[in-house]
C-alpha cells in the first residue's frame, strides 16, 4: 500500500511551494505513521515542558510575592504602627510630672523593639531598590531613639529643651519615617498584586495554548490514523488524549487557583491587614493629640477639637470593622477635657490621661485593634500559603506529557507496523 | 521520456488541478491554530481577571519654610512703655461692674503663660506646677484680688508666642505674663501694664566659641564666606529674627517654631549661636552649662503684662499691684529667687505713666 501523491499546485507563495514539496515526498503509510508519531510526541512534550516551566515559574513568583511583597508590606505596616505608638508613649513624659504612671518606658521600649524587628524582617525580603530606603529608616530609628532619650534626660531635670527634642523626634517620625515606610509598604502590596497578574499572565497563557495544541495534535493524529486504517479505536491514542486533557486541566486549574488566591491576598486580605494597621496608627495619633492637649496646660482647646475630629474620622473609616472600639476611650478623653477646661485642673486631667478612664479606654481599644492586626496578618499569610499550596509540581505536567506522548507514539506505531 | 523493456512508457497523466484552498491542510492547520489562539486570548483573561495594582506612594516630602514677609511699619505711639496710672491701692475691694469684679465673681484669674521659658515660666517636672519670675508676678495680682494665689484662684493657660495677642482680644485669658515686650504695634491691639522687667537681645554660643571671641560681628562675617557658617537661630515670627535679618552684614539665620528648639539645634551642632532676649538665653544657660551669653545688647526690650484692650480700670488695677510689688521689695525677692546667678543683678524698672 502506498500513499497517494497529491499533485502540487502549479503556482503560489512560499507556503504553496512548501506544500508542493511535502506532497512530492513519497510517504508509505508506515513512514507516515512514524512521522506522525514523532510530530505528536514533539508537540506534546514541548507543551509539557512549557507547562512544567510555567509551574516552576509560578512557584518562584509566589515565593517572591511572599518574601518581597507580603513580608515587606507587613514589616513596613508594623514599623509605621510601632513608631506612632512609641511616639504616643514618649509623649506621655510631657505630662507625667508628679503622676505615678504604670510602666510607660516598657511600652515605649516594646514598640521600638517591634519597629526594629520589622526593619530586620523587611531587610530579609527586600529587593535591591529597597535596601537604601531600609538603611535610611534604620538610621532614622537610631536618630529618633536618641532624640527621645535626650528629651527624657532633659525633662527629668526639668529642662524645657526636652520638649524641643521630643518635637524634633515627632517631626522625624511623622514627616520622614512614616511616609517612607508607607511608600515601601505600598511597594510590597504592589508586588503581591503584580504576582497575581504574573501567575495568570502571558506565560500562563502560552502554556495553556500549547497544552490545547497538544490535545489537538493527539486528536488530529487519532483522526488521521483512523482515516488511514479505517479503524476508529486505537488503545494508545485513546489513552493519550485523556492524559493530555488531564495535563491541560491540572495546569489550568493550578494557575486558576494560584491566581485566585494571590488576587484575594493582594486585594481583600492586604486591604484588611493594612486597614487594621491604619486603625492602630490612628488610635496612637489620637493618643498623641490627647497628650498634646493636656500638655498645653489649659491651652489645649485646638488639640481637644482635633482629637474630636480624629475620633469622628476613626468612626467613619472603621464603621464596619471597629464600630464602638474607641467609644470608651473617647468618653475618657471627654472626661479629661471637662477636668482640664471646665474645672481648670490640668494635673487631674493629666492623671486621668495617664492612669484614669482615658488610659483604660485607650488600652482596651489598643488591645482590640492589636488583636485584629494579628488576625489579619495570619489570614494574609494563610492566603499566600494557599496560593503556594495551590501550585503544582513541575514534574506533574512533565510526567503527564511524557505519558501522553508515549501512549500516542505507541498507539500510532503499533498500527503502523501493519503496513509496509 | 523513459522506456521500460523497450516499451514506451505511457505518458504521465496531467496533474489534476490544485485542490480548493479550503481543502488544503495548511489552512486546516492555520484554522486550528487560530482557534487555539482565540480560545487562549479570549477565554484566558476572562477566566483569570486581572488584579488591580495600586499606585506607588510618594516618599517623604521636604517641607520648606515659607518666605517671611516684610514686617509692617511700626506706628509711633510716643512713649510705648507709658501706661495708665493706678487710682489707689489694688485690693479685693473692687468697683461693682468692673473687670476685676467679673474676675472675682468667676473665682479665678486666667493667665496666659509659656511652659518653656525656664526661670520665667516653666513647669516643674516633678510637681507639674508652674514656676518662674513671670509666674510669681502674676500670682501677686491673684493675691491682690483673692487674698491668695492658690490653684483655685489662678489658672495658668499655656499660650503659644504667636497667640498672645489673640487670647487677650478674644477673652480667653485676663492677662498674659510671658516675657511680653511692650511696643507700639502691639499697643494698637491690646493694653499693657507698666514695665516690670528690662531685657535685651544678646547672643548665646558654645563656651569654646565664647573663649575664641565669637560675636555677632564675627558670625556675620563668617556668613559672608559660606551658607554653612555664621548660622544664628531665633524663633520664626519673633522680633529677634527680624533684628538679625536687618543687620548689615547679616548672619545666616535659622528660624524654628520656638526659641527652645534653637537650644536643641545649638546642642546638635546645627547652628553656631542663638540670639534672643537675654532672659531666655539665661534659661538656656541653666539647661546647658556648655554655652555662654556673649556680646552686648542688640536691642532693649521692656516687658509688661499683656491686658485686654478697652479695660482701663483693669490696667490701672494691675499697675497698682506692680507698684506695690516694686515698693514692697517683692520684686527683689522674686528676682533673687529665680534669676540671681543666672542674670547680672538689675533693678526693677521704674513705672512710667501717661496720665
Amino acid at each position: 500500500m502506498s500513499t497517494d501523491v497529491r499533485p502540487a499546485p502549479s503556482s503560489g507563495n512560499v507556503l504553496d511551494a512548501v506544500e508542493r514539496r511535502a506532497w512530492g515526498i513519497r510517504l508509505p503509510t508506515r513512514r507516515l505513521f512514524v512521522v506522525l508519531a514523532a510530530l505528536t510526541a514533539a508537540v506534546v512534550v514541548v507543551a509539557a515542558l512549557a507547562a512544567a516551566w510555567v509551574a516552576a515559574e509560578n512557584r518562584a513568583t509566589i515565593a517572591d510575592a511572599r518574601r518581597e511583597g507580603l513580608q515587606v508590606a507587613r514589616a513596613m505596616a508594623t514599623f509605621s504602627a510601632s513608631i506612632v505608638a512609641a511616639d504616643a508613649d514618649a509623649s506621655g513624659a510631657l505630662i507625667a510630672g508628679g503622676i505615678d504612671v504604670p510602666a510607660p518606658e516598657k511600652d515605649y521600649s516594646d514598640h521600638l523593639r517591634d519597629a526594629s524587628e520589622a526593619l530586620t524582617d523587611a531587610s530579609a525580603g527586600a529587593r535591591d531598590e529597597d535596601v537604601g530606603e531600609i538603611d535610611v529608616l534604620s538610621e532614622q530609628l537610631v536618630t529618633y531613639t536618641g532624640l527621645v532619650e535626650t528629651a527624657r534626660a532633659n525633662s527629668r531635670q526639668g529642662f524645657p529643651v526636652g520638649g524641643s527634642y521630643l518635637a524634633q523626634a515627632r517631626r522625624l517620625a511623622g514627616d520622614e519615617m512614616v511616609p517612607r515606610s508607607d511608600r515601601l509598604r505600598r511597594e510590597g502590596e504592589r508586588r503581591v498584586a503584580q504576582a497575581a497578574n504574573d501567575v495568570a499572565g502571558v506565560v500562563g497563557l502560552v502554556a495553556v495554548v500549547l497544552l490545547l495544541g497538544a490535545v489537538a495534535m493527539v486528536v488530529w493524529a487519532a483522526v488521521t490514523v483512523a482515516g488511514r486504517t479505517r479503524r476508529m479505536l486505537h488503545v494508545g491514542l485513546l489513552g493519550a488524549a485523556p492524559v493530555a486533557i488531564a495535563s491541560l486541566g491540572v495546569v489550568t486549574v493550578g494557575i486558576a487557583r494560584q491566581s485566585s488566591a494571590l488576587s484575594a491576598a493582594a486585594s481583600d486580605d492586604v486591604v484588611a491587614y493594612i486597614a487594621a494597621n491604619d486603625a492602630s496608627s490612628r488610635l496612637s495619633r489620637m493618643r498623641v493629640t490627647e497628650i498634646a492637649a493636656v500638655a498645653a496646660r489649659g491651652g489645649g482647646t485646638a488639640q481637644y477639637d482635633s482629637f474630636t475630629t480624629q475620633a469622628d474620622e476613626f468612626e467613619g473609616a472603621f464603621a464596619d470593622t471597629f464600630a464602638g472600639t474607641v467609644d470608651g476611650y473617647v468618653d475618657g478623653v471627654a472626661e479629661v477635657r471637662r477636668t482640664d477646661e471646665e474645672d481648670g485642673d490640668n494635673r487631674a486631667a493629666a492623671a486621668i490621661t495617664l492612669t484614669g478612664a482615658s488610659f483604660t479606654g485607650y488600652e482596651e481599644a489598643s488591645a482590640a485593634i492589636v488583636d485584629r492586626v494579628d488576625t489579619e496578618a495570619r489570614d494574609l499569610g494563610d492566603q499566600i500559603d494557599e496560593a503556594g499550596a495551590a501550585g503544582i509540581s513541575p514534574l506533574v505536567p512533565l510526567a503527564l506529557g511524557v505519558l501522553a506522548a508515549g501512549l500516542a507514539v505507541a498507539g500510532i506505531l503499533d498500527r503502523g507496523r501493519r503496513y509496509r | 521520456m523513459s522506456t521500460t523493456n523497450g516499451q514506451p512508457t505511457p505518458p504521465t497523466p496531467p496533474p489534476p488541478p490544485p485542490a480548493p484552498r479550503a481543502d488544503r491542510p495548511w489552512w486546516r492547520i492555520a484554522a486550528g491554530l487560530a482557534v487555539l489562539v482565540v480560545l487562549g486570548v479570549v477565554v484566558f483573561p476572562r477566566a483569570f481577571p486581572r488584579t488591580d495594582v495600586p499606585e506607588s506612594l510618594p516618599g517623604p516630602t521636604t517641607t520648606t519654610t515659607p518666605p517671611t514677609t516684610a514686617a509692617p511699619a511700626v506706628p509711633d505711639c510716643g512713649n510705648a512703655v507709658a501706661s495708665l496710672r493706678p487710682t489707689g491701692p489694688s485690693t479685693g475691694s473692687v468697683a461693682t461692674g468692673s473687670y476685676m469684679a467679673d474676675i472675682i465673681g468667676r473665682g479665678r484669674l486666667r493667665v496666659g503663660v509659656s511652659a518653656t521659658n525656664l526661670l520665667f515660666s516653666s513647669v516643674d517636672p516633678f510637681t507639674g506646677e508652674f514656676e518662674g519670675f513671670d509666674i510669681d508676678v502674676a500670682r501677686e495680682v491673684a493675691i491682690a484680688l483673692f487674698g491668695d494665689a492658690s490653684p483655685e484662684h489662678i489658672e495658668f493657660v499655656v499660650v503659644p508666642q504667636t497667640d498672645r495677642l489673640a487670647v487677650l482680644k478674644d477673652g480667653t485669658v485676663d492677662m498674659v505674663a510671658s516675657t511680653f515686650s511692650i511696643n507700639c504695634a502691639r499697643r494698637q491691639e491690646i493694653a499693657f501694664s507698666s514695665e516690670y522687667f528690662t531685657s535685651g537681645q544678646r547672643l548665646l554660643v558654645p563656651v569654646e566659641a565664647a573663649a575664641a571671641g565669637v560675636t555677632i560681628d564675627t558670625l556675620s562675617a563668617d556668613a559672608q564666606q559660606s551658607d554653612d557658617r555664621g548660622r544664628v537661630c531665633a524663633a520664626a515670627g519673633s522680633t529677634s529674627i527680624e533684628v538679625l535679618r536687618t543687620l548689615d552684614p547679616a548672619p545666616n539665620t535659622v528660624a524654628p517654631p520656638t526659641h527652645a528648639e534653637c537650644l536643641a539645634l545649638l546642642q546638635e551642632g546645627e547652628i553656631d549661636a542663638v540670639s534672643t532676649d537675654d532672659t531666655l538665653l539665661a534659661g538656656f544657660k541653666v539647661q546647658d552649662p556648655n554655652v555662654e551669653i556673649v556680646g552686648g545688647f542688640l536691642t532693649e526690650e521692656h516687658y509688661g503684662l499683656g491686658l485686654p484692650p478697652g479695660r482701663d480700670e483693669w490696667v490701672r488695677y494691675v499697675n497698682g499691684v506692680l507698684d506695690d510689688v516694686r515698693s514692697s521689695g517683692r520684686w527683689d525677692a522674686i528676682y533673687a529667687q529665680h534669676l540671681a546667678g543666672a542674670l547680672e543683678p538689675r533693678p526693677a524698672p521704674p513705672a512710667v505713666y501717661s496720665d
